[in-house]
């Protein structure tokens, strides 16, 4: 699992309006693509069972929830966490902190499901338990390096300024390394998405009920309709990721 | 001096060890011996045999496999493939040579014939499904008196304090208290046309969303014992997890589940090749009954035994192999 850091290039990365317009182009495009290709189709009766508005709005709506919830709660849980972790006092736990959360990548989320399943229950909680196992990695490792790649001497410049090792921390560091976080959070909320897909085993529902019947069944369009639309919303938050890490951006960076 | 003794003692217990987990390893070069099948003379030929992912249709698989291996033929299994209908492909398509499927799926699933229009005797549903399926190039052997019908399944405790033993109570119930219906089953069951929504219109009975919990089909047992999630769950009547999960079979008294007989299909180029395989299956079909089956997947699902070795059993106690 690589790390994804932000460039800091000043300037080159900024976009025009219009570039901005790309994405959502290309994603409405697709999505009015996969439309036509099944509005073409007489449908059969296993096919109409999830290819039908209703199914796939109650999909989507269970995807989005579960992808939110497990995404605020890494938020809440990582960020907190991996700025303690950068702190001198914790360098002697950084190492095995940093190995539960690595193993939580490591597991394989349906076999977390299904321990889940055996000692806890099955639904919407133990699907975002394993949801935030899988993409708390990420989001963690972001924040401390975000923290530790601030310039050394604009730290102490702080602390020669008189600040706090507090206010060095929430006026200098965490400002500076707000980039590199929110790429991490981004990261997070694409695998949140493409993770989620297996939540329909545990009755969690989400597009992954669609793909699963598409799979047993053996009707491609079905799996190709779930698929899609997976790939679309996962496209969908990563670029609203884009635009939130562009408006975040502290001025001057 | 005791402490190199105790290294080559310790030495000689692992290779001991290994020796006997090698000869224990893995099911499959036994010859022909004794036992009926030796008399059938398939040395020569190959075979795939596929099986579907539940429990008695990996059983099943197993006795196929070591069944061709008692008459001298080289198999190669491909057990434990998701889905009927990858299964069925797989064979259509040449990557499998036989697997073991039912009569009611083959008539709903794979010739796509309505379930109201299905012959109520087993019989001739099988014939007709045989007859039918001959024009896909596949062939039926034998029917099995094995009758392995999807069923609803309910825990003991809710059977009681609700009195609910029939499928008709059930629809009654659901129909009397919407929220508290529910259902749990897995993708083929609940977009099958003979499964959930073939149920819910014999009986007529609403299945709204909200009244569905799809879950992994391993995972349905489980879930309908703790009966929090749904009422009742998709169960199969042969299966080992009913009573591993002292779950109650709900009584389908309208007979919204039609019959699916066990029988071996076979690619039809694979059978004329070598038409000794019904002198292989035909007799191993007929010892196959519900109540047979039955006791194979609960000692493979409550007793936790392996599918082959209660195959080779089996096979064994009926004189097919020695």
């Amino acid at each position: 699992m690589t790390i994804a850091v932000e460039q800091l290039d000043v300037g080159l990365r900024r976009r025009t309006a219009l570039g901005w317009l790309v994405t959502p182009a290309v994603l409405v495009a697709v999505l009015v693509a996969l439309w036509l290709i099944v509005a073409g189709r007489q449908l059969d009766s296993i096919e109409e069972r999830r290819v039908n508005l209703a199914f796939i709005g109650v999909a989507a709506m269970e995807h989005l929830t579960l992808t939110a919830v497990s995404t605020l709660l890494v938020l809440v849980i990582a960020i907190p966490l991996g700025v303690l972790l950068t702190r001198p006092s914790a360098r002697r736990i950084t190492g095995p902190a940093l190995a539960v959360f690595n193993v939580g990548q490591a597991i394989p989320s349906i076999g977390l499901l299904v321990i889940l399943a055996i000692v806890w229950d099955v639904g919407f909680w133990p699907a975002v338990v394993a949801l935030v196992a899988y993409s708390a990695l990420p989001v963690l490792r972001n924040t401390m390096v975000g923290i530790q790649q601030v310039d050394e001497s604009v730290v102490e410049s702080g602390r020669g300024m008189g600040l706090s090792r507090l206010q060095v921390l929430t006026r200098i560091e965490l400002p500076l390394a707000v980039p590199v976080i929110l790429t991490g959070l981004r990261t997070a909320l694409v695998i949140n998405v493409g993770t989620a897909t297996i939540a329909a085993l545990v009755n969690a529902g989400g597009f992954g009920g669609i793909i699963i019947t598409g799979l047993v069944q053996n009707r491609q369009l079905v799996t190709l309709v779930g698929s899609v639309l997976t790939a679309v919303l996962a496209l969908a938050i990563d670029y609203l990721g884009r635009v939130a890490e562009e408006v975040l951006r502290p001025r001057g960076l | 001096m005791g402490q190199r003794r105790s290294r080559v003692g310790a030495l000689a217990a692992a290779l001991c060890t290994a020796l006997v987990l090698a000869g224990c390893g893995g099911g499959g070069t036994a010859g022909p011996g004794g036992g009926s099948l030796a008399a059938v003379d398939l040395s020569g030929a190959t075979f795939a045999v596929g099986s579907k992912e539940f429990t008695e249709q990996i059983v099943l698989g197993e006795i196929a496999v070591q069944a061709l291996q008692a008459t001298g033929a080289t198999v190669k299994p491909l057990t434990t493939i998701t889905g009927t209908t990858n299964v069925r492909t797989a064979l259509t398509s040449g990557a499998l040579d036989m697997y073991w499927e039912y009569s009611g799926t083959g008539w709903s699933t794979h010739l796509k014939r309505e379930v109201k229009d299905a012959p109520k005797d087993p019989v001739q549903l099988y014939d007709q499904v045989k007859q039918a399926d001959a024009a896909n190039g596949v062939a039926w052997l034998a029917m099995a008196p094995l009758n392995n019908s999807y069923a609803m399944g309910i825990s003991e405790a809710k059977s009681k304090e609700l009195n609910i033993t029939t499928m008709s109570q059930y629809a009654t119930y659901a129909t009397q208290n919407a929220g508290q219906a529910s259902i749990c089953a897995a993708a083929e069951f609940l977009t099958r046309d003979d499964g959930l929504p073939g149920v819910a219109k014999t009986y007529g009975f609403a299945v709204p969303p909200v009244a569905v919990a799809e879950l992994e089909l391993s995972l349905v047992p489980p879930e309908t014992a703790k009966a929090q999630r749904c009422l009742i769950g998709e169960i199969t009547t042969t299966d080992g997890a009913v009573s591993a999960n002292k779950l109650l079979v709900l009584t389908d008294d309208k007979k919204a589940f039609f019959d699916y007989n066990a029988a071996m299909t076979v690619r039809k180029q694979v059978l004329d090749a070598n038409p000794k395989l019904a002198d292989v299956f035909n007799p191993i079909a007929a010892k196959l009954t519900t109540d047979a089956v039955r006791a194979l997947n609960e000692k493979v699902d409550v007793g936790g035994e392996l599918p082959e070795d209660v195959a080779k059993e089996w096979l064994q106690q009926n004189g097919f192999v020695a």
